[in-house]
Order: structure tokens, then C-alpha cells, then sequence
């Protein structure tokens, strides 16, 4: 019901129109409609109804739009009403208010704390299949669409000197004081309007409305350009070195939400308070609520919560609410005051409450009421204080727990949080804390003038929970009452953190804030403890659930991982070539040429086409790296096995790069171009892994080394030209003959007059080049190189053709080098010299990585019925059963061969190189191949290498 | 967590690469018995409290770092740059 | 006598200026660009070298007139060319792809940097732009200058397009963080 006339926009629950007011909450629309139910209960599907005002809400969460779009578990106490609002219940069906599995209610007596664990033992493997399920089915909060989330979310960085969290009197004052010092200053609130508790209470400041002086303030916050004020931001978290997650409701503009990342040099944390409930019988009626909040309803957005209410508490603000609501003219028919030993031990009405039971000592009275205020005192917001560890510590005189001091570095607490809980107390910690603050930064605040504003003491008489039958809720959001905190206490889950995993008490979304403190209270109670020896549970981010869809905004599609594109790209795309990773680049698969009907045809024209023509194909992707200095020499002597410092300026060399641990690292050609100058070639997937690699022999292990490494990969497009016919191509493409060019030599060259290198170095184990240019020339190259290898016969080959190509040469990829191979597995462990040091020389030594027992690098070709291979299978004696404690080896690459005409592969046997000839059993479990092949030299295509040298 | 750079200042974790123990730092002789060397590469210590790591500012300078910080209360001591410690 | 005539192509053509809100990128031509990492203990010789051709060497993290700060013991120098100097010189003209960003650009980069972006004009950092590792150099107070390597023109430029778009949408609210 509305206390007054206002604007409203249409908006619908469960498929109901109601009229609403834009930017108020959605549950002060759903009561101001006369709404009650608005959840079922996560367990029991009890009807619920609102209960509080802010983002600690346990019942109203509902999910908001519908489809793709849909938000399961919204807060309604948060979320703001526009016009065209689709809102649903959740956990019910069919509808909230006729919920078939309210059945769960009628049984809950055999439903109480562990009754999953207890009974659902037996048989064992039903507990996957058929339990679980049904459980999951019954418990539950909304669900997600399962398709992809099409709405918009951020992810963005902040900086500051000081992180003010929490715009009430204290935060305000805060903010204020800091700004005005010239801090740098975010001030983060959690709801759309600054102002904390005034916006919701009738108070004064300086003898004006206290929201005039918020208005006052923000405007004074907003003139200062060192100062930004972020509304809608939950601050979710508090980490090392003053960072904190934060999250930003934005939910317009075609924007759903951004998470921040914000740095802070100093935090004060002004969270303010929650208000805790009492447990008596059956409190969690639609219609039983939190007198703050109900306060909230009346005061700030004009909406009663009943006609008849009753308000039941054990502070001052049972007498607060009281003339709040008669000031707004509802009928307020009842006071019970849990201080002088009152209590309401029961209610009534299943969809709405009708009527309280009250004990009032003398006599027990029914009493009609459609809404029930109640309050059990505040607690502390100490969240944030608590997730580096800190615990709070128990202050008697407000019956709650306070943050320990220093508990997260350079934060300190002002206002409420901090246990000061009235206005001038909090307008006064808020000033005098930021002071102190930005003392702490080299700063001097400006003298401030305090307004004058309410200062009554909060005086408490602690009551946690009303003896009597019925069930007692305290943890609403996951059905946890009193008793079952008590059976976890007498079946030995004593311990704080054992009750809470066995009740499930306060491990729901709203992670227990209005109701983790009575759990301690009522375990203590029945411990026999006191409430700081029983202690708290631990705290832990996010303070307010954060959709993962924040959390990787950007991460989606395009923006998972960076893309590298060669300068070649554009021209493969469009010979339409079907493109596949490798690392971040992408490279073309295969070239298909008209009348091709599938890949293998393509590769297999490919592969002829390089050993009788010429073919091209982008290698810009490999690392480049630049080495000079006087030590450069040196510098290669030590990170390869082999040795550099005796190659002649302009030839290149075929390097082993081993790790300290013996294992092979990396390999590729590194070319001399001058005394002190070395260009290193990488693979494309040990690129930045050797660079870093360089670095840290250069900075850790061997400083005293003179030489400089530099990544030239970018700056160069560079393309290999391979095939008997690719002298005579780059002759007719280059300034200069290049017919002398030796096997393993380098030369500067330039085509058109563009400034190039070329090195005659090979992959296929034809003759072939690397022909380098600055990459702003790459996309214009490659066009002419393919050109013309079109005219001799040839054209551009892809990763199948070049792959076919090295493994019938024997070559290695990453796909040998795995990172468990040894330079004696692969058959090159002449290439570790001994003459001087290297990275991992010492330890290759060890005789487990020389043993002849290792698997070796083999050949292997089909020579029974089943002619297909395949990556990943298994070696075995030939009539051998095909099991794991049989296994001698695997295979790590295949690819057929039109060369030869059968499909080959590379892989490791076990003393595979004594093996050669033997006939041995390959399998393949997961794709159900058996075949007998035999085990020969890796190198299958001219082994005398007669090609090559042309 | 952050990491005073003592070159760049200070910068998020997410610009650093984590490698290990700085003993890294103290590599044996070529001719060292293999024992010495399998301490060298293998075997750590896992403290509760201080500990002294090696850290590479890969998406920053480039720099290498010995990095002391405490693993209990997560607080970074002290950060300098690994070839002044090498040499 | 050439039989070809290689035309050039910069990063990001195709795909720049684009301007969105009040937000524009723009690909930069830096002309030639040399890395310069003088060898141990002679960085005062090359500096005094490049001085005596009017290039002014950079303080860490500071870009002059005609060099910037590019890395532990590395300055990148915009040079047609260079004098001989006791240091390792590559040619990195055409390693980079550099882009300005300018109008709210600070408003940009939060999405996608990690570092505080209030900055002295001048300011050269080496962090991160998304995932790529990035040169962001502050040239004035509502523009810098981001650099990636080339081959990820395309990414930098579709991360830069999406902050941008997400500013704009919240400029059409009135805010503007």
C-alpha cells in the first residue's frame, strides 16, 4: 500500500501487471502491490515474503527477464523497477503460492540437519545416479538458460590514494574530509542513493531533514575533481596490497555490470550494520520482517508494509518504529518488548501472516496483525575486515562483533561497522578516522565543522532466541533453525565451522548476514560456551554474489586470447584456406584446389608439389631472436648443447636447447651475421618460453655475460621457399644471384631494393630458403613469391603438406620435444658437448637419462592388413595383450605419405633404436585401430640427404 | 597482489611470472656431484613465513626478481633486481 | 635493377581511424624505430653519441622528443639512422602496431590496463593492454599511445573498440568513469 501519489510504469511478477515507481526497489513495488509470497524456501518450500531492505535479503531473490536474458536469484531488494520489469518467482511450481513440493514442509520432521548424509548411504552407487538428482531437482534457487549470456558486461581498473566504502554519515564524512585534504578519493556505495541508514531513517541534522545534509554533501563530493563517487558498487572483497573487487550494477544502457578492480593506498571501511533477527515459532511468515527495513519501506520510498503491524525487539528501535509508522499514519497494534522479558512465541497465516501469539508473562494473547516488525539488535558489517584472515573480536556493550584493528593492512573502520551506533558517533568517526588517514599519506585535512545530529546510546538487552515449540528459523535463505543447530551440537559438530557445514547455516548466496550471529548465540547457548569462545565462521569474498560473466567480462569470443595474424593472413583466407592454431597465431591447414574433394588430397598435391617444384609457406611465426655483444658467442655456447662460437659468420647451425634438468627445451637454426651478432631461430610454440629463457640466463645465471637479447620476430616477415625449383625462383625475384649460397649459409639481400635476409636452411629436406623482409612488405612478398612458384609449377603449402614433409625427413616437432624427452632419446646426445657448460649438461649425465632402457625415437610404417596410424596410440611386443603394464612406447606423430605411399610416423620404443626392423603391434583404444608395423629409422626420405644439398 | 618493481613500481601479479625459489640463483659447478644438483633443482623447502622467490616481470621490463615475502601474512618485504643478487 | 616492386602495408591499415563517443583511434606512423641496448658499462657513451646527432636519451619510463624508455636496458630511439654505437641495434620499424587513443582515453584504457593512468605527460609504461603485453605512453593529457606487436593489430584494436563502446554507452547515461 502507498502512503502518497506518485508516478508509476507497468511491470509484471510471475506474469501479474503491477504499477511500480522507476528506480525504486522491486520489492518495495511488490508491497507497496500488496504482494506477500515472493519465494519459496530453498528446503522446505515454506512461503516467504520480503524481509529486508538491502543486499543482505535471504528470501526475495527472484529471476529477472526471461530466456537467454533471464538472471536467476536477483535480490528484489536491489534490483530497481523500470518500466516493462519482467519479474519471476523461483523454486516453485506451479506457482509460488500452490507449490507442489511444499511437501517437503509436512515431512520436515525427517528432513532436519545431516538427514541427507544419514540416508541416503545406501546402496552407495545410487547416490550419483538416483538421490542426487532428485535432491538437486527439490532444493534450488533459479537456473540459468544454458545458452550463452548475450548481455554486455565490464571489467575495468581504478587507482586511489584512499577507498571510502560505504556512503553513510560515516563514509560521507570520510570521503569529505579526505577529498577536501586533496586525496585522491572513490567512494563506494552499495545503493543507488548515498546516504546509508538516513535514507532510510527520520532524523535531523543540524536541525534540517538529514537527507538535505546528504544532498549538501554529495554535491560538495561531486565539485571535487579528486573525488569520484561510484553508486550501485558493492565493494565484494578485500586483498593483498590494497586491492579490492568491487562490482557495479549498471544494468542500463545496454550494460549489465562491471567489475572493478580497485588499488588503494588506504581503505575506510564505513559498511554501516545488519540487523539481526530473534527466533521464535514460525517467524519466517510472509509479513515477519526487519523493523529497519520496515522503516526503510515507509520512510524512504512511501510504502507500508501492513495496516495492522505489530513491532517486537529488544532495542530503542522498537519504540523508533513504532512512531515512524503512526507518524505515516499506519495503525501500529502492538509493542513487544523482548528487553523486559516479552515474547511472541508463534504466528499464524501460511501466505501472509494473521495473527501473533505474545507472552507477556502474566498473560498470552492472540493478537491480528498482517505484518510484524522485528528487531534483535545490530551487527557490525565487519565482512571485508575478516578476508585476509582477521577475526572479529566480541564487544559486550553492543552484544555483537566488532573488526579487529589492522586486521586487513592500511584499512581502518569508521561509523557502525566500527560498533558506534548513532549519527553524531559516526558523523564524528567518519572525521576524525580520515584525518588520521590522510595524515598517514603526507596530508592535512582541513579543520572540519561537525554538524549537529542525533545522539542517543544504543542500549541492548541481548535475546537471541523464545524458548518454546515450533520450528525457529534462523538462517532463512537455507531453512537452518534453532533445533537443528542444536542436533549438530549434541551429535559432537561442536566446532563453529562443523555446525555450519553440517546445518548448512549461513552457506546460502546471502552467506548468512542477518543471521549468523544468533546461530553462534544459540550454539553457544547449548555448548554451554560463551559467544567469543564459540567464535565466528570465516569470512570470504565476494561480499554480494558476482555473476562469473563480470568477473571474465571480455573474455568471451575474441577476447579469450590475443590473435596473431602473419602479414600473409589476408591472402590465405582468401585462397580459401582453412586456418588452425597454433599458439596465438593461425596458420593455413591446407590450400584446396578446385575439384579437391577433401583435405588429404590437398596435402598430398602439396607434398608432391614441394618434392618435384617449389612451394611457399609463411614462417614469420617462428621466434626471432636478436643476440649481441661481445659475449654473444658465449652466451649461445651455454644455452645450446651443441657449439656456437665456432660457426663462421654467415652460416647458420641447427641448435639443441636443453633445460637444467637435463630435458630437451627447445630446437632451431641459429645463423651468424656477424662477429658479435646471432640471429636464433625459435619453434612457434617455444617462442616467448626461449626468450624468457634468455633473459634469465642473462640476468640470474650468468650476469657477467655481455651480450643482448631481442625479440626481431614481429619485425620481420620471412617465408620459406622450398622444392628443387626454389634457387630458380628466388633468381628470378632478387636483386642478386644467389647460386653460391651454400647449404646452412646466410646473405643480406634485397628484392626490389627492399633490405633483406636469406638463409638456405630446410624443413622438408629439399633445397630450400628463408627469405626475411620487413614486415610492412610481408603481404606484397608473399603475393609475388606465390606468383611465381605458380608459374614453375608449384604454390603455397599449408601445416598438413609441411608436416608430411618433416616427418619423412625424421625431423622433430614440439610433438617429439615434449618436455619429457632427453637429447638421448631423440638420438642426439653427441650434440651435448662436453667441452664447455651448458644449461642442462650436468644433469644429462644422470644415468636414468641415459639408460638403454628409455624409449627411443623410432620410425614406424604399417606392414599388416590396417594400413592406418595414428597419434597417440600405443606400442606393444607384437603379441603382446594390448594393456598398460604391456606398454613399450607411443606414437607422437603420423601422416601419410605420397612419397611413399603409405602412411609413417614418428614415435618413442622402448631401446627403439637396437628395435629397427622388428614387426611390433600399434593400438589405439580410443579409436579402436590394431595393426602390426615395424619399427625403422626416422628417417624415411633420402637419408643421405642428397636433396637438400641440391 | 602486487609487486613493488624496482624499475616499473609497483604493479599488479597479473604482470609478473612466477618461477619458484630463488636458490636458483645459486647454481653448482659444471663437475658438481649430481646430488648437489638434484638439490639444487628438486628439492624445497616449504616455509610458512618468509620466503625468497624468484619472479620474472615478463609484461613489464623485462626484469628478473628476488622477491621476499611472507607467505603467512602475505606481505612483500622487499624486491630487487636478481642480477644485483647474482653478481 | 629491380623485378619487383614491394608495395608496404601498415599494421592496422584496414581496420583504423575508427571513432566512437568522443573516443578516437588512430594508427600512428612512427617512421624508423631503432631498440638500443647499450652493452655493459657503456650506456654514458652511447648517450653521449646520440646527443651529438640531437637525440635526447630517455630517463626510465620517460619518452624525449625523439626516443622513449622501452624496457630494462632498452631504449627504443625514432631514427632514420643511427650513428654507430657501443650497444645492440635492431630495426624494429616494423614490429609494432601504434595506435593513439584520444578524447576519453584514460576512460578507455581503465578497461584494459592495470596501471594508474593519471600520469605525467611523457609517461612511458610496459604493462598490459587485455592480454597482450603493451607500451602505453601517455602524449598529452587526453591521448596516448598504445603499442602491441604487429601481429596483433586486429586484437588491440577489437579490445580498444569494445571499451570504447562501453564508454560511450555510459556517457549516454551522464557518467563518465
Amino acid at each position: 500500500m502507498r502512503l502518497y501519489d506518485v508516478v508509476t510504469v507497468p511491470f509484471t511478477f510471475d506474469g501479474v501487471t503491477y504499477r511500480g515507481v522507476v528506480g525504486e526497489t522491486l520489492a518495495a513495488a511488490l508491497i507497496a502491490n500488496g504482494v506477500k509470497v515472493v519465494a519459496r524456501s530453498f528446503k522446505y518450500h515454506r512461503p516467504r515474503g520480503v524481509m529486508g531492505s538491502g543486499s543482505e535479503e535471504p528470501n526475495a531473490l527472484v529471476t529477472i527477464g526471461r530466456g537467454v536474458a533471464a538472471e536467476p536469484n536477483v535480490r528484489a531488494t536491489v534490483q530497481e523497477v523500470y518500466g516493462g520489469l519482467e519479474a519471476f518467482s523461483q523454486n516453485a511450481w506451479p506457482s509460488v503460492k500452490t507449490d507442489v513440493m511444499a511437501v517437503n514442509d509436512l515431512v520436515s520432521p525427517f528432513l532436519g540437519a545431516g538427514f541427507y548424509y544419514k540416508t541416503f548411504m545406501w546402496p552407495k552407487a545410487f547416490w550419483e545416479k538416483v538421490y542426487e538428482p532428485i535432491i538437486r531437482r527439490a532444493a534450488g534457487l533459479g537456473g540459468l538458460s544454458g545458452k550463452a549470456d548475450p548481455e554486455t558486461y565490464e571489467k575495468a581498473f581504478a587507482f586511489c590514494d584512499v577507498l571510502v566504502i560505504g556512503a553513510g554519515p560515516a563514509g560521507l564524512m570520510a570521503a569529505l574530509v579526505a577529498g577536501e585534504a586533496g586525496a585522491d578519493v572513490i567512494l563506494a556505495e552499495e545503493d543507488y542513493a548515498l546516504g546509508g541508514r538516513l535514507l532510510a531513517e527520520v532524523e535531523d541534522i543540524d536541525g534540517l531533514p538529514a537527507m538535505e545534509w546528504v544532498a549538501s554533501v554529495e554535491a560538495r563530493l561531486q565539485a571535487m575533481p579528486n573525488v569520484r563517487v561510484m553508486t550501485r558498487t558493492s565493494v565484494t572483497g578485500a586483498y593483498d596490497q590494497g586491492t579490492f573487487g568491487a562490482f557495479e550494477r549498471v544494468d542500463r544502457a545496454g550494460l549489465k555490470a562491471c567489475f572493478w578492480r580497485i588499488v588503494a593506498r588506504r581503505s575506510v571501511l564505513c559498511a554501516g550494520a545488519l540487523e539481526r533477527g530473534i527466533a521464535f515459532a514460525n517467524n519466517d511468515r510472509p509479513g515477519v520482517m526487519m523493523a529497519g527495513a520496515v522503516r526503510a519501506y515507509v520512510n524512504r520510498w512511501g510504502v507500508a508494509t501492513g495496516a495492522r503491524v505489530a513491532v517486537f525487539g529488544n532495542t530503542d528501535d522498537v519504540a523508533r518504529t513504532a512512531r515512524d509508522l503512526e507518524a505515516a499514519g499506519i495503525e501500529v497494534v502492538a509493542l513487544i518488548d523482548a528487553a523486559v522479558g516479552e515474547r511472541v512465541i508463534g504466528t499464524k497465516g501460511r501466505h501472509g501472516l494473521t495473527s501473533i501469539t505474545v507472552d507477556r508473562g502474566r498473560v498470552v494473547e492472540q493478537i491480528e496483525v498482517d505484518c510484524l516488525a522485528v528487531t534483535g539488535g545490530w551487527n557490525p558489517t565487519v565482512h571485508l575486515t575478516c578476508h585476509m584472515n582477521g577475526r572479529p573480536v566480541w564487544d559486550d556493550a553492543i552484544a555483537s562483533f566488532v573488526p579487529t584493528p589492522g586486521a586487513v593492512p592500511d584499512m581502518v573502520t569508521a561509523g557502525a561497522c566500527h560498533g558506534v551506533f548513532h549519527t553524531m558517533g559516526c558523523l564524528l568517526d567518519g572525521a576524525q578516522i580520515a584525518e588520521a588517514v590522510v595524515k598517514t599519506l603526507g596530508l592535512k585535512a582541513k579543520p572540519v565543522v561537525l554538524p549537529d545530529a542525533d545522539a542517543t546510546p544504543y542500549v541492548i538487552t541481548p535475546v537471541w532466541s523464545v524458548a518454546g515449540k515450533g520450528r525457529k528459523w534462523i538462517d532463512y535463505q537455507n531453512d537452518v533453525h534453532v533445533k537443528d543447530i542444536e542436533l549438530a551440537a549434541r551429535e559432537n559438530f561442536r566446532s563453529v565451522e562443523h555446525m555450519k557445514r553440517y546445518t548448512t547455516q549461513g552457506m546460502a548466496p546471502d552467506q548468512g548476514k542477518s543471521s549468523n550471529v544468533v546461530a553462534l548465540a544459540v550454539l553457544a547457548d547449548v555448548t554451554g560456551r560463551g559467544i567469543p569462545e564459540t567464535g565466528t565462521t570465516t569470512f570470504r569474498p565476494p561480499f554480494v554474489p558476482v555473476p562469473i560473466a563480470a568477473m571474465g567480462a571480455g573474455g568471451a569470443g575474441m577476447g579469450f586470447a590475443p590473435q596473431r595474424f602473419a602479414t600473409s593472413h589476408d591472402a590465405t583466407v582468401a585462397a580459401g584456406a582453412p586456418m588452425i592454431e597454433a599458439g596465438l597465431w593461425y596458420r593455413p591447414s591446407y590450400f584446396p584446389n578446385e575439384g579437391e574433394k577433401n583435405w588429404r588430397q590437398s596435402c598430398d598435391r602439396e607434398v608432391n608439389m614441394v618434392r618435384e617444384a617449389v612451394g611457399v609457406v609463411d614462417v614469420s611465426t617462428l621466434g626471432k631472436i636478436d643476440i649481441q655483444g661481445p659475449d654473444a658467442a658465449a652466451l649461445l655456447d651455454f644455452v645450446y648443447s651443441n657449439t656456437f662460437s665456432t660457426l663462421k659468420v654467415g652460416r647458420a647451425r641447427y641448435g639443441l636447447m636443453l633445460r637444467e634438468d637435463g630435458h630437451v627445451l627447445d630446437d632451431g637454426t641459429t645463423a651468424r651475421l656477424g662477429e658479435n651478432h646471432y640471429v636464433m631461430t625459435t619453434t612457434t610454440a617455444a617462442s616467448g618460453l626461449v626468450m624468457r629463457h634468455l633473459e634469465f640466463v642473462l640476468q640470474v645465471l650468468r650476469p657477467d655475460l655481455d651480450a643482448r637479447v631481442i625479440s626481431v620476430t614481429e619485425q620481420w616477415a620471412q617465408f620459406g621457399v622450398a622444392g628443387p625449383k626454389s634457387r630458380e625462383l628466388l633468381n628470378g625475384l632478387l636483386d642478386q644471384g644467389i647460386d653460391e649460397l651454400p647449404f646452412m649459409g646466410c646473405a643480406d639481400v634485397t628484392v626490389g631494393g627492399v633490405r633483406a635476409r636469406l638463409f638456405r636452411i630446410s624443413f622438408s629436406g629439399e633445397m630450400a630458403f628463408e627469405l626475411a623482409v620487413p614486415a610492412r612488405f610481408g603481404a606484397d612478398l608473399y603475393g609475388a613469391l606465390v606468383d611465381r612458384a605458380a608459374v614453375l609449377g608449384g604454390g603455397p603449402y599449408g601445416m598438413e603438406a609441411l608436416n608430411v614433409l618433416r616427418i619423412e625427413k625424421g625431423f622433430i616437432t614440439h610433438a617429439e620435444i615434449h618436455g619429457r624427452v632427453t637429447a638421448f632419446d631423440i638420438g642426439m646426445d653427441r650434440m651435448v658437448s662436453l667441452k664447455k657448460d651448458c644449461v642442462g649438461q650436468a644433469m644429462s649425465r644422470r644415468a636414468g637419462l641415459l639408460g638403454g632402457d628409455r624409449a627411443q625415437l623410432v620410425g614406424l610404417k604399417p606392414v599388416g592388413d590396417v594400413k592406418q596410424l595414428s597419434a597417440g596410440a600405443h606400442l606393444f611386443e607384437s603379441d603382446a595383450e594390448p594393456v598398460r603394464v604391456n606398454g613399450q612406447g607411443y606414437i607422437t606423430s603420423v601422416g601419410f605419405s605420397p612419397t611413399l605411399g603409405s602412411m609413417l610416423a614418428l614415435g618413442f620404443l622402448d631401446r627403439g633404436r637396437a628395435r629397427h626392423g622388428e614387426v611390433i603391434r600399434m593400438v589405439d583404444h580410443m579409436r579402436g585401430l590394431d595393426a602390426q608395423v615395424e619399427v625403422c629409422d626416422p628417417v624415411f626420405f633420402d637419408p643421405e640427404g642428397g636433396r637438400v644439398r641440391g | 597482489m602486487r609487486i613493488n618493481c624496482p624499475v616499473c613500481g609497483e604493479r599488479d601479479r597479473r604482470e609478473f611470472y612466477y618461477v619458484g625459489d630463488a636458490v636458483t640463483l645459486e647454481r653448482p659447478e659444471r663437475n658438481a656431484d649430481l646430488d648437489v644438483w638434484d638439490d639444487y633443482l628438486h628439492l624445497r623447502d616449504n616455509p610458512a613465513g618468509l620466503t625468497r622467490d624468484l619472479w620474472h616481470h615478463e609484461a613489464g621490463c623485462g626484469a628478473w626478481l628476488v622477491v621476499n615475502r611472507n607467505t603467512v601474512t602475505h606481505a612483500v618485504s622487499d624486491v630487487v633486481l636478481a642480477r644485483e643478487v647474482a653478481r | 635493377m629491380s623485378v619487383v616492386n614491394l608495395i608496404a602495408k601498415s599494421a592496422c591499415a584496414g581496420l583504423l581511424p575508427v571513432t566512437i563517443g568522443d573516443v578516437t583511434l588512430a594508427e600512428v606512423d612512427q617512421g624508423s624505430m631503432w631498440s638500443v641496448s647499450p652493452f655493459q658499462g657503456v650506456e654514458k657513451d652511447c648517450v653521449v653519441a646520440l646527443k651529438r646527432v640531437g637525440i635526447a636519451w630517455p630517463e626510465v619510463g620517460q619518452r624525449s622528443a625523439n626516443a622513449a624508455w622501452f624496457g630494462l636496458d632498452q631504449v627504443i630511439v625514432f631514427a632514420q639512422e643511427l650513428p654507430n654505437l657501443p650497444a645492440a641495434v635492431t630495426d624494429q620499424s616494423d614490429a609494432w602496431a601504434v595506435v593513439s587513443v584520444s578524447g576519453n582515453s584514460q576512460g578507455v584504457l581503465a578497461r584494459l590496463v592495470p596501471v594508474a593512468l593519471r600520469v605525467p605527460v611523457g609517461t612511458v609504461m610496459r604493462t598490459l593492454v587485455g592480454h597482450m603485453t603493451a607500451h602505453v605512453t601517455c602524449v598529452a593529457h587526453d591521448r596516448f599511445e598504445v603499442m602491441v606487436m604487429r601481429s596483433m593489430a586486429r586484437t588491440l584494436v577489437h579490445d580498444l573498440t569494445n571499451a570504447a563502446e562501453a564508454l560511450a554507452a555510459r556517457g549516454a547515461l551522464g557518467a563518465d568513469i
